[in-house]
């Protein structure tokens, strides 16, 4: 089996009243292990304690019971901090700050030589595409850019582990793939992902494996392809099927007495709706600034 | 020691990008500037009025940028959640405490060079213009040095009673003749080798028709191992301070010198003398004192920004920036508090004015009285210790009363400062160490 990076053993969380007593339990002797390499998906609805889990792992929060450990250290500690990258639900920066900034800033909490921090700075800028607003100050971006700029703060320090609380809250379709896309550039440089979401879709196309928790409560975990396959159900992709090909098919399909159904294949709303901005614009790039543009 | 100077670069920039910084320092110009157009009676009067509403004006806007600055600084960073993102960086929780605070000091140490430098400039410039004899611009002979302790009086030694010794200035009353012993003179700094006395007589001589005879007296300085002595003879008028050198040689290897003052009346003449004597150090200028005066309140700020970031670790922005002020105000209350809860005990010292009228005794309290009085003796003692005693970093009266500002001031006020800057920063780290942000 592959190293486990994160292991959670019946870890809970009770939040108590100013009186200590019990006002809610967040989260229920949940046990789990995340290992290296993967993209785990965490899902559930909201309130079923994914934040929760998520701020016990960084620290923010400290465990009712159970415990947890990140790279084998106590989540908050500094050794574990070095090498997670972090993104919120929302963008927590400082405001006040530009985007070259912000990045220096989170980039000397790590201790990251100038030079070498220059560079990272520089590179993560125009990874998110936010060039050409590099000197603005945050609070003069849109929804979408300080999203993205949230994104490069938690990719400030090369991180071995992504945690991501809703990586695409607030974003455009566009913005939900460049994301996505990401996610799969950080897995196939060896980097483990761990991200919460409750936007089914979005897990589905990039997670190896995902846990779903309900009320604070594991309810399922397991490799994406394995849960959501339909035992004995199989699809068939074709493409310039004549109807005489088809009727040949379902014939055969109804001797056999396994057919279902035969339809016209379609595709799914994102994929349209990708297609349909990428025809009408020259290109992601700017595609990007009219998004920013038109908010 | 990198997310420190991280968090305290963004806490400064934070700090300059607001408005209200520039608001303040826009206010603390206009009224330094309108301080010199006060009417007042004498030259001498208006410089006084100008150097103390200058501290004045750098005092308070200092403390309402140390208060409102500190106290919502790490609540601000907690509600907007960008705490977040520093917590989940590789940075100890009391890293961002000390940051803050240090950042803080990099606000308030460049808010005092600029209104002092302002503040200053503005002083100096007045005072050129009224020309060097009417600005009465503080030039300070040197340093009251050291005092003595006893004085001897016709074989009989005088103890120096406390009060008397407060500006480091021994006084001594006596008819003709009294020797006061310096003592701890050796670690000083003299400029050459000739060593000032100050030497203020307070006379009152008279002879048969009642006319005031003022004489002479004389400065007799002696070395206390050898005996050799040096004597200097002046005009003996009351109450005009006159400045005596003397050999440096006569300050013994212990750092003694006893230093006697003779009066010399015409025969026939009676008087009643007493006199005052400093040893003066190295002469510094107003410069120096001013500079002081600022480092002293670079330290109340200080103290207040420890205590105000320590209360924000578990109040809100807006109870902590309260909770700010009443330190600030009982703090500049905290010696007064103090005397007063010394005198509470076991006697009922308020009178009313009916007790007064008919001569109240202080009467002997008990019961409920006595217990109620000790109570509110301790409570008072309790906050003028817990509450730090700002009033003793004001330096704006010394300034304007040309009163030499000592480095002994200034190595209370930190060592003073850094107790409770180290108390309210450990209560701080205990409190937010384990504080839980959601």
């Amino acid at each position: 089996m592959s190293d486990t990076v994160i292991e959670i053993r019946e870890l809970s969380k009770e939040y108590r009243d100013f009186w200590g007593k019990r006002k809610v339990l967040a989260l229920d002797r949940l046990t789990l292990d995340v290992y290296k390499g993967e993209v785990f998906g965490f899902l559930g609805p909201n309130g079923s304690g994914k934040t929760t889990t998520v701020k016990l792992l960084l620290g923010l929060l400290f465990a009712t019971n159970g415990h947890a450990t990140v790279l084998g250290k106590e989540p908050g500690s500094v050794e574990a901090n070095q090498h997670i990258g972090f993104l919120p639900e929302e963008s927590y920066l400082y405001r006040f700050l530009n985007a070259e900034e912000t990045l220096d800033f989170y980039g000397r909490l790590f201790k990251i030589p100038a030079l070498e921090r220059k560079r990272r700075v520089n590179l993560l800028i125009e990874k998110v595409g936010l060039d050409h607003a590099r000197r603005k100050q945050l609070k003069e971006y849109y929804t979408g850019m300080a999203r993205r700029m949230s994104l490069a703060q938690a990719l400030i320090n090369d991180p071995d582990i992504v945690i991501l609380d809703e990586p695409t809250s607030g974003l455009d379709p566009i913005g939900t793939r460049e994301i996505k896309d990401l996610i799969l550039d950080l897995k196939g440089h060896g980097k483990t992902v761990f991200m919460c979401s409750h936007l089914l879709a979005d897990v589905e196309d990039v997670c190896d494996r995902i846990a779903i928790l309900f009320q604070g409560k594991l309810e399922v975990v397991g490799k994406v392809s394995e849960l959501l396959t339909e035992e004995g159900v199989v699809n068939f992709r074709a493409q310039n099927v004549s109807t005489a090909a088809r009727d040949a098919v379902r014939k055969a399909l109804e001797t056999d007495g396994s057919y279902i159904g035969v339809e016209k294949a379609s595709r799914s709303l994102e994929d349209l709706f990708l297609r349909v901005v990428r025809e009408k614009t020259a290109g992601a790039a700017t595609a990007m600034k009219s998004e920013e543009n038109g908010q | 020691m990198h997310s420190v100077l991280a968090i305290a670069r963004v806490t400064l920039k934070d700090a300059l990008r607001k408005k209200v910084l520039f608001t303040i320092l826009f206010f603390a110009v206009l009224l330094t500037v309108s301080s010199g157009f006060l009417p007042s009676v004498m030259a001498e009067e208006q410089m006084r009025q100008v150097s103390r509403i200058c501290l004045g004006g750098i005092g308070f806007f200092g403390m309402v940028v140390a208060i409102f600055l500190s106290a919502p600084s790490l609540p601000d960073d907690i509600s907007a959640k960008t705490i977040f993102t520093v917590m989940t960086k590789p940075a100890r929780r009391w890293h961002i405490i000390a940051g803050k605070i240090l950042g803080l000091a990099y606000v308030l140490a460049i808010m005092l060079l600029v209104m002092g430098g302002l503040s200053y400039g503005y002083i100096r410039l007045w005072a050129w213009k009224m020309g060097p004899e009417k600005s009465g611009l503080p030039r300070l002979e040197g340093n009251e040095l050291n005092y003595a302790e006893t004085a001897d009086y016709h074989g009989l030694t005088l103890e120096i009673s406390p009060p008397m010794v407060e500006s480091k200035r021994a006084i001594a009353s006596g008819l003709d003749r009294i020797t006061y012993h310096f003592r701890g003179l050796n670690g000083a700094r003299f400029s050459g080798d000739t060593i000032f006395a100050q030497v203020t007589l307070f006379s009152h001589s008279w002879d048969y028709d009642n006319v005031t005879k003022e004489g002479t007296a004389a400065l007799e300085a002696t070395n206390p191992t050898t005996g050799e002595t040096h004597v200097e003879v002046f005009g003996a008028k009351t109450l005009r301070p006159v400045a005596i050198g003397f050999p440096r040689s006569l300050v013994d290897k212990e750092g003694a010198l006893d230093v006697t003052v003779a009066r010399h009346l015409p025969s026939g003449s009676y008087s009643a003398t007493a006199s005052s004597v400093a040893i003066l150090s190295q002469p510094s200028s107003y410069g120096v004192n001013f500079i002081k005066a600022l480092a002293m309140m670079f330290m109340q700020y200080m103290v207040l920004v420890f205590m105000a970031v320590s209360a924000s670790t578990f109040l809100t922005s807006t109870v902590s920036t309260i909770m700010a002020l009443f330190i600030y105000f009982t703090g500049s209350f905290a010696e007064v508090l103090r005397t007063q809860a010394l005198r509470l005990g076991t006697q009922a010292n308020i009178l009313t004015m009916a007790e007064h009228h008919h001569g109240a005794v202080h009467e002997e309290l008990s019961g409920g009285a006595w217990a109620l009085n000790i109570a509110l003796r301790y409570f008072y003692l309790g906050i003028s210790v817990v509450f730090p005693n700002l009033d003793s970093y004001d330096m704006g009266a010394r300034i304007s009363e040309n009163e030499y500002i000592t480095w002994g001031t200034l190595a209370n006020g930190l060592v003073y400062g850094a107790m409770y800057a180290a108390a309210a920063f450990l209560v701080a780290h205990l409190v937010f160490r384990r504080k839980e942000v959601a």
